[in-house]
């Protein structure tokens, strides 16, 4: 009973998830067993030292790596069993991503970037939906630009309505805003955060900056590979004072 | 900066590697061409120094007619020298020769070799002198009189023979039949250099070569202590005018040089494609430079930045380009052994056969390959390094090695500029005709091509692109965009592919236009219902008039009229001459006479194509003096001028005339014109019965003779499309390299693709779609180039009954998917690659 009520509810999840880099005197442990799950519609910032593994679980619970040992689930799909193709299919259709920067295919104009792993599928995916992104992210008539055409804050939106334009299981996103002045940062999360509370979209973002954390519903502290503490309706000030614990 | 220099060599050493096979591919066919060429020239040197080793002197003619590329025949002397020459003092022994063509039939009833193309078929008398005779029996005895016939043993192996069997032989008084009594060796070898040899006692030879009464040579060995020359100088007294000594050393010596000047001609043909290959070659190998260096910049930025000058930034590329250089000659030259094997292995499959000895790795072959495909890839390598050098260093640090620059006007104007005036040389040098201009004209319009490239590069590939993007989804948009971002490198990358698809574009549609003039020619100046063909144009090859004679008396045959072919000296320079029977010929085969009567070809007379009475500037009432063989010179009247080539070649004289200068008579076509009411398969049949003592002929109908005229064209075609595949090969190592320099540089892109949900498959779909569009440009660019070439070509040669130009649809369609072929070929590896790439180490 219990594990349909959690699939149900959650859009992705970790099991005592391990991961282990190289081998012998190079053997690097970046995760060390970490469950976690992440609600529906629900905004989640992950924070932590340099090197505490943030990235790696980014990149595990995406289906872009894979674990040494543990599981990771997208919905109610267990990741480990996947093939390369249809962990492709899965990133395709279930996940969005958001990368630090070079989210865009430079020869693609704005639009056909939001729309790529759609027309990677060879789907029109739902036009209304993808019209209402594409309205979200306020860029008007220069959707129809190349990147190189766009400002950095400009390429960011673009690169989050491409997460949301298959209407994604859960959009990952590893420090999404690090490259971006704290102008423009709010811009895009607060971007973000409407997409979750007014498309009901889920996402899981990895940042260092309190302010940025204060915009999600929930946030996670990742220490050495492990999750050490989590905050729910965080503030800036808050999560400063957290981060300054847990740094002692 | 040396130190700098090999770092980077390591570095790139992947990248570099498709440099060095551009320049091992197009330096291994050059050193091929040359090992192939030395070794065969080796072959028949040691052939001919075995043959003459144990002979001081050889007596012969005078006379001698040449009409190049090796054809050369010598007349004959008188038997009775021989008697003379062994009063001679200081003469130890002097054995007679005669020499004609014998050609040996096989078991099974086929011709064993092909005088016009393969290796010779030689008739030679017997001489019991072990050392004037360099045959020597391996089985069973010497052949001794009428009726016998000894042959060498490759041809006995050949031939399904052994001692005791009949064996049937076509000499040029007609088919015979012998028994082998014996088997012969040349020296240690199964043959004389891969001809068919059948010894015969010298009577028997003088009947069978028509040559009663005379020899071909006198070999003479002198006394212990009597010296080549002053043995020569004993017997020059008592020979007669128009009768020669000359030492062993010399008959060497002209032995060998007349070879040398026969294969001069292989040799060139074959050196004109090594030229191609470098020239093909050199793009690619431009273009992985200019790639490699683009996609330095900042590093070459960086280390002008630190202090390095431009000299040594350029210092350093050009090292490189020297280590490659060498590095992929030296390999090229090691290629070229292989190559050579295939080569001869190759004109054997063409009929072209040719004795073999070791391989010949001469050190001018290493020397001359190594220089040139060093000085290519410096000369390659050059203007990237300069340009790189020029960008000023931050200029270079901030701009973005994917992205180029847009092509300029001036591009557009000195590229189209090019190509017209290349054109025009082109033209000209045909009409002239001068190759070097025509030449010339070829590489202008291909430099042009090249410059021209990156400014239509971009609109081209987007129309070439539309269909793959509107029906491969976003793959196929993503390879157009990728063939559309950087046309200069898709120019570049095409151009190899556009020299090589051009060349064979030409080809078809001349051979294609050539076929059809051919045809129509034939077809309209032959009125014959059937042909009797030996398919061996030239001296030495043929069928005995005794054929014809015999056809000429069947009930189905109204008339016969057959051609030969001889070599005679016309005011001094040696040309073909076409022989017939002036009263039956003009009935079957219509020439197209422009002044004179088919009745004033006469013994005394001559009539001649009407270019070459241009050339010479003769006229009706005119005189041509003519030399045969048998050194008398004639003076005949030009009475008859005519326009087609086809049956009459450049000058035509009387059967009367030309079986009066003493010279083998051989048939080598006749064209029978059937009687009212005889069927055209009865009459064949019937033919067919009495050429089967002449198993080299064939009998057709009219239409496969038309047909089988055009068809020896193919034999060409076949060998030149083998050699420009060469070129192709290495334009497709030109478009996989650029591939895969192009996936290294967008190794984050793909890997940001592959995070979003596209599959291996598409990675793997969109770079084969971007090298088909890639190719299809340079292919289209070929064709357009090679249309002009072939349409150059007739257009110069419509004087000359080239009167059609036709464009062959099918051929050049399949050209085109050729291309696309090698486009997807090329990008596999790339593909792979690129598919194979991990995402995260793609992206971070
Ligand atoms: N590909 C890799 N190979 C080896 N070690 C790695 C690799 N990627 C990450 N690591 C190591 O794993 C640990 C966690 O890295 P990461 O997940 O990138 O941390 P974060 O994103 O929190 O900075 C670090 O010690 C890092 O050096
Ligand atoms: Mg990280």
């Amino acid at each position: 009973m219990t594990e349909t009520i959690v699939s149900s509810t959650l859009a992705a999840r970790a099991e005592t998830a391990i991961k282990i880099y190289g081998h012998g005197d190079t053997e690097v442990h970046a995760l060390r067993g970490v469950t976690v799950g992440f609600e529906r519609g629900q905004f989640t910032a992950i924070m932590g030292p340099s090197g505490s593994g943030k990235s790696t679980l980014m990149h595990c619970m995406a289906g872009l790596d894979r674990l040494t040992s543990g599981e990771t689930y997208i919905g109610d799909t267990t990741l480990s069993q996947l093939s390369d193709k249809n962990l492709t299919l899965l990133r395709r259709e279930k996940v969005g991503f958001i990368f630090q920067s070079y989210n865009l295919i430079p020869t693609l104009t704005a639009k056909e970037n939001i729309t790529l792993p759609l027309d990677l599928a060879g789907s029109d995916g739902d036009q209304a939906w993808i019209d209402e992104v594409i309205t979200t992210t306020g860029l008007g008539d220069r959707v129809s630009h190349r990147p190189n055409e766009l400002s950095g804050g400009q390429q960011q939106r673009v690169a989050v309505a491409r997460a949301l334009a298959s209407r994604p299981e859960i959009i990952f996103g590893d420090e999404p805003t690090g490259n971006l002045d704290s102008r423009t940062s709010a811009e895009i999360l607060d971007f973000m955060r409407r997409a979750v509370r007014e498309l009901g979209q889920t996402i899981v973002m990895v940042t260092h900056d309190p302010v940025s954390a204060s915009y999600s519903d929930r946030v996670l502290f990742l220490t050495d590979g492990q999750i050490v503490d989590e905050m729910s309706n965080p503030t800036p000030e808050t999560v400063f004072d957290k981060m300054k614990t847990l740094g002692d | 900066m040396i130190k700098t220099t090999l770092k980077s060599i390591r570095g790139h050493l992947g990248r570099l590697v498709a440099t060095a096979a551009a320049v091992i591919l197009g330096i291994s066919f050059l050193a091929g061409t040359l090992i192939f060429t030395d070794s065969v020239q080796k072959a028949f040197d040691d052939l001919f120094a075995t043959v003459f080793e144990t002979t001081d002197a050889q007596i012969r003619s005078t006379e001698t007619i040449n009409a190049g590329f090796g054809f050369e025949v010598r007349g004959r002397i008188s038997e009775t020298v021989l008697a003379d020459v062994r009063a001679v003092e200081g003469v130890a022994a002097a054995e007679g020769f005669v020499q004609g063509t014998a050609t040996v039939i096989d078991s099974q009833g086929d011709p064993i070799g092909n005088p016009g193309q393969g290796p010779p078929t030689f008739g030679f008398s017997w001489s019991d002198d072990a050392e004037l005779n360099q045959f020597t029996i391996s089985q069973g005895r010497s052949p001794a009189g009428p009726g016998e016939v000894v042959l060498d043993a490759n041809t006995t192996e050949v031939g399904g023979y052994a001692v005791g069997d009949s064996v049937t032989v076509l000499a040029t008084s007609g088919s015979e039949s012998f028994e082998l009594v014996g088997v012969a060796k040349f020296g240690e070898s199964n043959s004389l250099g891969g001809a068919t040899t059948a010894l015969f006692e010298l009577r028997v030879a003088q009947r069978l070569m028509e040559a009663e009464g005379q020899l071909d040579a006198v070999s003479v060995r002198g006394e212990v202590g009597v010296s080549q020359q002053a043995l020569v100088d004993a017997i020059s007294p008592v020979l007669g005018d128009g009768v020669e000594a000359i030492t062993g050393a010399e008959a060497t010596a002209d032995s060998q040089d007349q070879i040398a000047t026969a294969l001069t001609f292989i040799n060139v043909f074959l050196l004109a494609f090594a030229g191609i290959a470098l020239f093909v070659s050199a793009f690619v190998i431009y273009n992985t430079f200019a790639i490699l260096i683009a996609q330095r910049t900042q590093e070459l930025a960086l280390l002008r930045a630190i202090g390095a000058s431009r000299l040594q930034v350029v210092g350093s590329v050009f090292l490189e380009a020297l280590i490659v250089g060498l590095v992929g000659s030296a390999l090229g030259v090691l290629f070229g052994v292989l190559l050579s094997n295939g080569l001869s292995a190759m004109l054997d499959a063409f009929g072209v056969d040719l004795p073999s000895g070791g391989l010949v790795v001469g050190s001018s072959t290493i020397l001359v390959s190594l220089i040139v495909g060093t000085m290519v890839t410096l000369v390659s390598a050059v203007f990237p390094a300069v340009s790189a050098s020029r960008i000023a260093p931050l200029e270079a640090m901030r701009q973005s090695a994917a992205e180029a620059p847009k092509p300029s006007k001036a591009r557009l104007a000195i590229g189209a500029g090019m190509v017209v005036l290349g054109g025009i040389a082109l033209l000209v040098g045909l009409l002239q005709p001068r190759l070097d201009l025509a030449g010339g004209g070829v590489a202008a319009m291909f430099i042009g091509v090249f410059v021209l490239g990156p400014a239509i590069a971009r609109p081209v590939a987007r129309l070439l692109g539309a269909p793959i993007a509107r029906t491969r989804g976003v793959t196929g948009k993503m390879a157009r965009e990728n063939a559309m971002r950087n046309p200069k490198r898709t120019a570049r990358t095409a151009a190899a592919l556009t020299i090589g698809v051009a060349l064979v574009a030409g080809v078809t549609v001349l051979a294609s236009s050539l076929a059809t003039s051919i045809e129509d020619v034939v077809g309209q100046q032959f009125v014959g219902d059937v042909v009797i063909d030996s398919g061996s144009f030239g001296p030495g090859g043929g069928f005995s008039p005794d054929l014809t004679r015999q056809i000429g008396e069947l009930d189905q045959v109204e008339t016969v009229a057959s051609l030969r072919v001889g070599l005679a000296e016309i005011n001094g320079d040696g040309d073909f001459i076409v022989i017939v029977d002036p009263a039956v010929v003009f009935e079957l085969v219509d020439p197209g006479l422009l002044e004179g009567q088919p009745a004033d070809l006469t013994e005394t007379s001559i009539f001649l194509l009407d270019t070459k009475a241009d050339a010479l500037g003769v006229g009706l009432g005119d005189t041509l003096s003519l030399r045969f063989l048998d050194g008398v010179i004639r003076t005949l009247a030009v009475a008859g001028v005519y326009e087609e080539q086809a049956f009459f070649g450049n000058y035509t004289i009387s059967q009367g005339l030309y079986e009066s200068t003493g010279a083998e008579q051989l048939e080598f076509v006749a064209y029978v014109q059937l009687a009212d009411g005889a069927s055209v398969s009865d009459a064949t049949r019937a033919i067919d019965e009495r050429a089967a003592a002449y198993p080299n002929v064939t009998v057709q109908d009219r239409q496969e003779y038309i047909e089988s005229q055009s068809a020896q064209l193919d034999q060409m075609l076949g060998l030149i499309y083998g050699l420009l595949g060469l070129a192709l090969i290495i334009a497709a190592f030109g478009i996989a390299n650029t591939l895969r320099l192009s996936v290294i540089e967008r190794t984050r892109e793909i890997g940001l693709m592959r995070a979003v949900g596209m599959t291996r498959g598409q990675v793997r779909s969109t770079i084969r779609w971007e090298a088909v569009i890639t190719s299809l440009f340079g292919a289209l660019l070929g064709i357009v180039l090679g249309l002009f070439f072939g349409y150059a070509i007739i257009y110069a040669l419509r004087d000359q009954g080239v009167s059609s130009f036709s464009v062959p649809v099918v051929p050049l369609a399949v050209v085109v998917l050729l291309a696309a072929v090698i486009g997807v070929l090329s990008s596999l590896l790339p593909a792979r690659r690129a598919a194979k790439q991990n995402i995260l180490d793609a992206i971070g």
